[in-house]
This record gives C-alpha cells, structure tokens and sequence, in this order.
C-alpha cells in the first residue's frame, strides 16, 4: 500500500481513538468520583447517562468562540494546538498488541516521553498569552511542575529499559512476556513512575496548574468553546498515555502470566486497553480521596525524594543487574 | 480591615444616646486596643521587603491579585487584593461591604418581635443563635422569664444548628485543600441535622424559631425522631470525617503550622470562640457565662496553643464531638414540663436602658446591644459579629505565605458575610 495512505489512516484512527478515550475517561471520572463522593454522576440519557457525552461534546462544538481582549493573539490561537498534537503524537509508539503500533520505532518510549513533555509547553503558551494573572500562575505552576517530574519519570523508565535492553515500547513488552513483569524486580521504579504519572497529568495531589478553588481554572480561564475543549480532551486522554506507558514497562502489557500467547492473540488489543483503564481508574482513586500539595512541596517532593531515589536506585539496580547477569554467564 | 471595625465601632457609641452633642463626644480611645501595628514576631509587608532587599537576594517585580467578591475559594462576598511576588503573598487588604443590607438600621424600624428575622440574615448558617442573642438582650431588659422548655428547646436547636454549621466549615476546608470528597460527605450529615431543624422550627435556614420570651413552637414526635436518628449517626460518621480528611497526611501538610495566631494577637484582636481557643484561651461562654440549659449539662472545652489551621480543625471537631454529648445529654433529660412560650403582651414593650447580652456562636461570641428609649422598637441596635474581628486578624497573618496558603488560611476562620456586613 502507498505509505502515504497508510500513514493518513494511521493518524485518522489514532485521531478516533484519542477522541474516544478522552471522552470515555471524562465519563468514567465523573461516574468514579460521583460514587466516591457519595453521588451517582451522570443518570440521566441513555443507560448510566453514558449518552451525557454527546450534548457536552456538542455543547463544546457549538459555542462562541471568544477571544478576549489584550490577549497576544497569535499565541492564543496557537497554545491549544500545541496541546493538542503532541497529545495526539505520544498515541503513535503505544503498542496495543504486538502487530496494532501506529509506528514501531526502535526509541519509541523517549518518543513518547518526549512528546508528553511538549504539553506543558502549549500550556504555558495558553497562560502567558491569557492575559490574565490567574492564568499566568497556573501556567508558571505547570511548567515548576513539568521540571520537577520530567527528570524522575525517565529515570524510574530506565531500569525496565535494562532489564530489557531496547527503547522500543514493543520490545519491552516481549520481554516481560519471556521472563516476569518487570513490576517484580523493579518495584520502586513503579512506585516512583506512578507518583510522576499523577503529577503528569495533573490529577489531584499534583493539580497545582488548575487548582480550582485558588486559580478559578488556571491556564484554561480564558479559554471557551473548542480551543478548551481540545486542552480539556488532550487532559484527560493523556491518562490514557501514562496509564499505557506504566502497563508496558512494568504490567507486561498486552501479555497475561501463565496464558499462552496464543490464546491472547487475537483478544490482545481488548486486553491492553482493559489494564490501562484500571491504571486510570487508580489515578482516579487518587484524585478523589486527597488534599492538594502546595507549590514547594511540590518542588520538594519531586527534587528532593524522587530524583534522587530515582538516581540511587537505577545506580543500584544497574550494578546489581550486572553482577548478577556476569554470574549466569550471560554478560552484556 | 482594623479601620472598619474602629469605623463601626465610632459609629456605636459617639452620638450613640439622644440628646449628647455629637462634638462635645470624642468618642472612646480605642487607638490603644486596635493597635495598628501588629504584635512582634508577625511577618509584615514592610519587613519582609527589606528581607528581600538584603544583598543577595533577587529583586523581582510584584503584581496585585483581585480575588473575589466572586471567587471560588472566597466563602462570600469578601474582596481581598494581595500582592504577589511570584506566588509568595506580601500585603493582603480584605473589602467587605458586598452583602450589606442595613440590618442594624432595619432594627430601629422593627418591633422587637420582628428583628429575629433580620438576625437570621445576619449570621444566616446559624440563625439560631443571632434569634438567641437578641432574645436574650429583649428578655434581660424587659426582665422577661423565659420558661424551662423554651431553654431547652433552645439550646437543642443551637446545638444542632452548631454541628450543621461546622460541618460548613470543615468541609470547605478540604475543598480549598484540594480534598473534594468530605465535603460532600459531611453535606450528607448536615443535611440530617438540617432536616431535625426543619421538623423542628419549619425552615431550614431562616427559622425565626428563638422569639423574646420563649420559641415559636413546641417539641414534637417528628424532630425527636428526627434528631434521635441523627445522633445515632453522628458519632459514626464524625468517625468517617476523622479518616477520610483529617487523619489524612495530604491533609495535615497543608494545615500544620499554617495561619498561625499567635496567643497575644488573638487577645489583641478580640478573637473569641474557635480562633481564641486554638490559640490558648480558654474562654467559653457556655462554660464560663452559662445560659440556657448549659450549666445542667456535662461537657468540657479543648484548647490548644499551636493556634494554627490545624488546631482549629481540632477544637472544631472536638466542639462537635462535644455537641453530640450534649445533645444525648438533653435527650435524655427529655424536655421539661410547663409551656414553652411566656406570657407576653402582642407587642412588647421596653423600659428605657441600654444591655449588651451574648451568645457563644458557632463562629464565637454573638451578641446584640440594645439601646431603649422606651416603646416597641429599639433606638439602636448593634450586632457584634465575632467574624469581622478574626477579619482583621486573616488580613493581618495573610502577608509572608504562600498564595496557597493565604487563601486557605483565610478560608480556617469561617467567615459567614451576612454577618460582616449586615
């Protein structure tokens, strides 16, 4: 087939995707913190208000879009865009099963993670070009926050690239397949990684950005219509990209323990997506049952305890790793 | 803010009595107790500039924040402007005046079977105890006998209408916390105290239910019941408040060692109830000045000193723990025979003289003093709302934290505007 062709379809179905998942995780928060807070969500249209999605998602299309005055225009129409599209992009590596990959790229995670760090770029842009002082502090409370979980996120991703000896997300996930899920030994990079994956996407200990009840809505205040909604949407489906990343590096990803390969096969891509969704539903765990950290403990936590935990535990890891591959023989 | 209550306050008592010449009357010093300088050991605007400027340390620009009147974290129409560097507070100014509505003025207009209503506006999420205040002041000047029902029954509604009220504070606590969950937890358990006040007086905010000379209606099966499920709950689910937000770690971050009043400010401030308390003094009227049915009733006063968010989540909770004792208590002492309203005339009618009585509000003391030159209305009536003393304190600790902090430590003093403003 002409390569162009496939690669217009591949982004068009990531495209769906990504729309499906943000709107699912919208619904599913609202249902999760309904029953967690003692409501029900949404009841209303169709079967468990499921059809609640379609008069929001309408009510996004269809409002006026306002650009307030003062606000630096160019920037202003650019930051959702921003937002969006690497949001878009990081869905290109993540392997549903061991065929379903937009793009099996041999750095397929330091794709992935690098794409993710773009996001908070477009946020800052959307927060400095508000015009709006809510807005700036959330903006300069994204990027604190994005300085401050980047550099433990790689390094708790780098024990499993060990243990597995390539940066393709497809790869690592074979491997677990041969051997054990990598969440075994390499438990406190989990940890670590499940901490960054909140602060990543904003979930409540870490939403410092949009703290509700101090910045009103933070970066987003000044944003209406579609131009918030493409923020909003890339917001929540980017749960489902750290969700993704944590199954493959440490839940062994679309494989299941003691199943033969062959029976998952043709289940894989379900399998994948199900794992995911219970990543994302502990997020959600998470933001419905704890209080917000502030600005510096924030920093703290993430210079202070994580990277450094981060740095002696790969440092031990690694050498521990290779003492014990030279005494199996195997050597690398 | 410290001007505004001196404001008040000149207001009250210069011209105060017919016949004195306004400019003959000065007014009283109050300079000495309103000290426009705060106490040692509070970090001021001023100070904290000079910190900065100190060689070394980066010189950056500062920027003014509105926040309110109509802010998500503002509990009411409260206006604060701060300045920011970064997001570190340096001066804090609070505008109230949004929700006036010119009750103590109404009060000269209104026969005194009447204010209670415009008591309910003022503090409105405890109406009972702005109708007990009044009532109290009405009866002592008009040396009223107020029969044992009525006390019971009011000291019933106030402490109900305590624990609804806390449930208010405590909730939103951890929502500017960043903790969405018990608030909506503890909605669940005011809403059963506020259906026992609505069994009980008919209305679930505005009860006019406390009337000079007794209340305006009797026990019945229906709130009893009512009440009798509450309390088999509360104890249970204050239990679940303890663990769902205050034994929280995320929690108690935030709140330790935040917002603190230091003891001496708190006297020089005249904070009472919950903010005196978590900073070391031990003053409860219920305890120290017994009315109503409190001095047959066993139950004791926490204070603490750390006088931080912390301590007065703690007092609070304890205060509530310490409600539902009571109220077991009068339960089970069941009302006291006899009528629950004594025998007044339709309009009632007071001798010349001036009285301050109070309450111990939720918020801390509530009081109304009433000026009488005879007839069936007041010549004046001020309302001492304890919330615009702590006022000035928030504005006075909210400079030297962070924003953060700031808003969550103006949030710890429960702030109920009907009350501010009047």
């Amino acid at each position: 087939m002409n390569p162009w062709v496939l690669a217009l379809v591949s982004v068009l179905l990531l495209l769906v995707i990504m729309l499906l998942n943000g709107s699912m995780i919208i619904y599913m928060l609202r249902k999760v913190l309904g029953h967690m807070h003692l409501r029900l969500g949404p009841t209303e249209l169709g079967p468990a208000g499921i059809a609640q999605l379609i008069p929001d998602i309408v009510k996004l299309l269809v409002k006026e879009d306002r650009h307030p005055n003062k606000t630096d225009r160019w920037m202003y129409v650019i930051a959702p865009i921003l937002v969006f599209v690497p949001g878009l992009m990081a869905y290109a590596a993540i392997p549903f099963s061991e065929d379903l990959i937009a793009a099996d790229l041999s750095y397929g995670l330091l794709m992935t993670i690098g794409f993710l760090s773009i996001i908070p770029m477009g946020i800052f842009a959307a927060g400095i070009a508000s015009y709006n002082k809510y807005s700036l502090i959330g903006a300069m409370r994204s990027i604190g926050a994005s300085i401050s979980y980047e550099v433990p996120l790689i390094l708790s991703a780098i024990v499993p690239v060990m243990l597995a000896g390539s940066l393709n997300l497809r790869e690592i996930v074979l491997a677990q397949a041969d051997s054990i899920w990598f969440i075994i030994p390499a438990f406190p990079s989990a940890v670590i990684f499940f901490v960054c994956a909140l602060m990543e996407t904003a979930n409540v200990p870490f939403d410092l950005a949009e703290a509700e009840t101090e910045l009103i809505a933070g970066f987003s205040t000044e944003y209406s219509a579609m131009r918030f909604g493409f923020m909003y949407l890339t917001e929540f489906s980017n749960n489902f990209i750290v969700g993704a990343l944590m199954v493959v590096l440490f839940l062994g990803g679309w494989t299941l323990p003691f199943v033969p390969s062959e029976l998952i096969e043709p289940i894989a891509p379900v399998i994948f997506v199900l794992k995911t969704y219970i990543m994302i539903f502990l997020f959600m765990t998470v933001k419905g049952s704890f209080s917000r950290f502030r600005v510096d403990q924030m920093a703290a936590l993430g210079f202070k305890v994580l990277v450094t935990t981060a740095l002696i535990w790969a440092l031990i890891f690694g050498v521990g790793y290779k003492i014990f591959l030279m005494s199996v023989g195997g050597g690398v | 803010m410290g001007s505004w209550i001196k404001r008040t306050l000149d207001d009250m008592y210069t011209g105060f009595a017919p016949g004195l010449d306004p400019d003959q009357f000065d007014g009283y010093d109050l300079q000495g107790w309103l000290s426009p300088q705060p106490p040692e050991g509070i970090v001021t605007p001023r100070n904290l500039r000079r910190l900065k400027q100190a060689p070394g340390m980066l010189e950056t620009d500062h920027f003014l924040l509105n926040l309110g009147p109509s802010h998500p974290a503002m509990h009411g129409a409260l206006r604060m402007i701060v300045e920011l560097d970064g997001e570190f507070c340096l001066s804090s100014e609070a505008h109230v005046g949004f929700l006036h509505r010119g009750i103590e003025k109404l009060a000269e207009k209104n026969r005194y079977n009447a204010i209670g209503t415009l008591m309910d506006r003022g503090d409105y999420a405890t109406g009972i105890m702005g109708e007990w205040a009044l009532a109290r002041a009405v009866e002592k000047l008009g040396e009223i006998e107020v029969p044992q029902r009525a006390e019971w029954l009011r000291t019933v509604a106030a402490e109900v209408n305590r624990m609804t009220s806390h449930y208010l504070w405590l909730g939103p606590l951890g929502l500017d916390s960043g903790a969405m969950g018990p608030f909506l937890f503890m909605m669940r358990d005011r809403e059963m105290g506020l259906e026992m006040l609505e069994a009980l007086t008919g209305s679930r905010m505005m009860f006019n239910y406390v009337r000079p000379g007794g209340v305006a209606f009797d026990w019945n099966q229906e709130s009893e019941d009512k009440l009798l499920v509450y309390l088999e709950n509360a104890d249970k689910y204050l239990d679940e408040h303890w663990t769902v937000l205050m034994d929280s770690e995320f929690f108690q971050q935030r709140v330790i060692g935040v917002g603190v009043v230091p003891h001496e400010m708190a006297l020089s401030f005249a904070a009472t109830g919950f903010i005196a308390r978590a900073s070391g003094i031990d003053w409860d009227l219920r305890r120290d000045r017994p009315y109503g049915y409190y001095d047959k009733l066993d139950f004791d006063v926490l204070t603490l000193e750390a006088g931080d968010i912390w301590a007065r989540a703690i007092v609070r909770f304890d205060e509530m723990k310490q409600s539902i004792r009571m109220l077991k208590q009068l339960v089970e002492m069941g009302p006291p025979p006899g009528e629950f309203m004594a025998k007044l005339p339709r309009v009632l009618r007071l001798p010349e003289g001036e009285v301050y009585d109070c309450v111990e509000g939720a918020r801390g003391e509530l009081g109304v003093h009433l000026y009488s030159t005879g007839g069936d209305t007041p010549y004046r009536m001020r309302y001492r709302p304890p919330i615009q003393f702590h006022l000035a304190i928030a504005d006075t600790i909210a400079p030297g934290q962070w924003l953060a902090d700031a808003l969550l430590s103006y949030g710890s003093f429960d702030f109920c505007f009907g009350e501010v403003d009047r």
